[in-house]
């Protein structure tokens, strides 16, 4: 049987630096100017940036095609290219079912369109500085 | 024609229409929020045949740019947060197809989940067959034909819900529409003017991961006056074969039924839709459609592959007209049955090969082969210019270019 070790004081430290959003551990953050605070699912988020219902009301915005953070987000949160995002994207605008999420050219745009309206939601790398009044929502892993 | 509560719901909801319109445009003037967007889309395709006895989608053996390149423009005028106007006019090259209004209506989306559209739409039956000029949607420049030609309805004017819905580990939509319409539709090969009395519809899909699981039903009444066999309906009548002469118009309900199945990755994508058409015209074929496509993605390239099949079959028609009595009815009985052993049989197998380049993130170059393969002396969707050949069989070639902006 193995005797469980209290952590030490530099354990701690480095989880509690692994859990802080957006630090460690997270190439991507989707984050929202959202209050009360929530978590989403992967599936949650997928929905919301392909223009899915979501029961918190939430409204994305996005980043453009070539913005090398998008190319993570649809990899590892979409599953798709942006091909065929694009392709997507013209059957749901010309069907008149949804359109695509607002683009902003940077993710400073993106974050400070945030900061002036509730209840948008935005991905955005985890190497960016977040205000506090953003939620981290849900982490991409590396 | 019948008059149906159809009819009295048309005249209430252009009312309607036009009511909610009259209003939100009086408060456009005060509204921050009202804006009017403009987008469209439009595909150059060219394409060629290699066989002079037959023509397929209008394609023979020379070079043709006119079959399907088309513009097409769309207004999204937004009345308020939750009111917009959408109309989308369209221009074929082609003269076989309807250049015009495609779609004008009233949107209402009172929350994210919930919205409601009033007035003239395409019809969702098929999973592209509301964006079916758009070919930026999808990965071929002419879905299969099998699945996207047989219908009969395209466009209705009406109401149409749609719910969204999502969990933690799944989302989806479920929506329902009803409607008529008056205009021409293609029954026997020939443009006839034709009165849905009702087409209804629900349909729901669900994305689970990566794949997702679509079903729809449909069902719809037409009327239609078939104009080159009204004198050989008048003379029955005169006979008292007032069964018979019933056949040779079309007063019919079709339902249509569909499950798709879609799987998206980085790497691979696969579709898939099995189409059942049942109808009790005897002009109007059972129809039973499917395809699969497999690609696979090296972006901005893609590559894929469809075999896709249908198989026809018309109900046999009541023929009172008795044999051996005297020559002329005899001759009545015979010809009644030449025109349904007349009627088109659209069976047909076919393999598609196909690449798509995306060049700009809303610009697409497409190549594909197709290889068509039909039964001997039927119609297989070709047009025929030597009936002497039996042979059906002919590989179409396309090149295109898409756009949307």
């Amino acid at each position: 049987m193995k005797l469980r070790v209290p952590l030490s004081i530099t354990k701690l430290a480095v989880l509690c630096i692994m859990c802080a959003p957006g630090v460690v551990n997270a190439s991507l953050l989707v984050v929202g100017n959202v209050d009360p605070p929530i978590t989403l699912s992967k599936s949650e988020v997928k929905a919301i940036f392909m223009g899915g219902a979501n029961s918190h009301q939430l409204k994305a915005v996005a980043l453009p095609p070539e913005n090398k953070t998008r190319k993570q987000f649809n990899a590892k949160v979409v599953g798709m290219t942006e091909s065929r995002i694009q392709s997507y994207w013209a059957q749901m605008r010309f069907s008149g079912r949804q359109k695509p999420p607002r683009e902003f050219s940077n993710e400073q745009a993106l974050l400070d369109y945030l900061l002036e309206n509730p209840g948008t939601v935005a991905y955005v790398s985890s190497e960016v500085e977040l205000d506090e009044r953003l939620v981290v929502l849900y982490q991409v892993g590396n | 024609m019948k008059k149906t509560i159809f009819s009295n719901l048309y005249r209430t909801y252009i009312f309607s229409f036009f009511l909610a319109t009259s209003l939100f445009l009086h408060g456009v003037g005060q509204a921050e929020e009202s804006r009017v967007e403009f987008s469209g889309f439009a595909r150059a395709v060219v394409g060629q045949l290699d066989e002079e006895n037959l023509d397929f989608l209008g394609y023979d053996d020379g070079y043709s740019f006119s079959e399907q390149s088309l513009l097409a423009l769309r207004a999204d005028f937004a009345l308020s947060e939750s009111f917009s106007i959408v109309a989308q006019a369209i221009g074929h090259t082609s003269d076989a197809r309807d250049s015009g209004i495609q779609w004008l209506y009233l949107d209402y989306a009172p929350t994210q989940n919930l919205s409601f559209k009033l007035g003239r739409q395409r019809i969702p039956l098929f999973n592209y067959s509301d964006v079916i000029d758009v070919g930026f949607a999808y990965s071929w420049i002419t879905p299969p034909t099998q699945v996207y030609t047989t219908y009969i309805f395209s466009e209705f004017d009406g109401i149409l819900s749609r719910y969204e819905f999502t969990t933690k580990s799944v989302s989806g939509s479920v929506g329902a529409y009803l409607g008529q319409f008056d205009g021409d539709i293609q029954i026997v090969g020939v443009e006839q003017d034709t009165k849905v009395d009702y087409v209804g519809g629900v349909f729901a899909s669900v994305n689970l991961d990566n794949f997702t699981f679509s079903a729809a039903y449909h069902k719809g009444k037409v009327e239609a006056d078939i104009l080159q066999l009204d004198a050989f309906e008048d003379l029955l009548r005169m006979f008292n074969f007032n069964s018979s002469a019933d056949e040779l118009s079309i007063d019919d309900k079709a339902s249509f039924f569909k499950i798709g199945l879609t799987y998206n990755s980085l790497d691979f994508f696969v579709e898939s839709e099995f189409t059942k058409i049942k109808a009790n015209s005897s002009f109007v074929p059972a129809v039973d459609a499917s395809y699969l496509m497999a690609g696979y993605n090296f972006s901005p390239f893609s590559v894929h592959a469809t075999v896709a099949q249908s198989k026809v079959h018309y109900q046999a028609p009541v023929n009172e007209i008795p044999l051996g009595v005297n020559p002329q009815l005899d001759a009545l009985h015979y010809g009644f049955n030449q025109i349904f052993a007349s009627l088109p049989i659209d069976n047909l197998k076919s393999l598609t090969l196909g690449t798509r380049y995306d060049w700009k993130h809303n610009i697409a170059f497409k190549a594909e082969v197709t290889v068509l393969k039909g039964d001997d002396n039927e119609r297989s969707f070709f047009i025929v210019t030597d009936t002497s050949l039996p042979e059906r069989e002919a590989t179409l070639f396309q090149l295109a270019a898409e756009w949307v902006f």
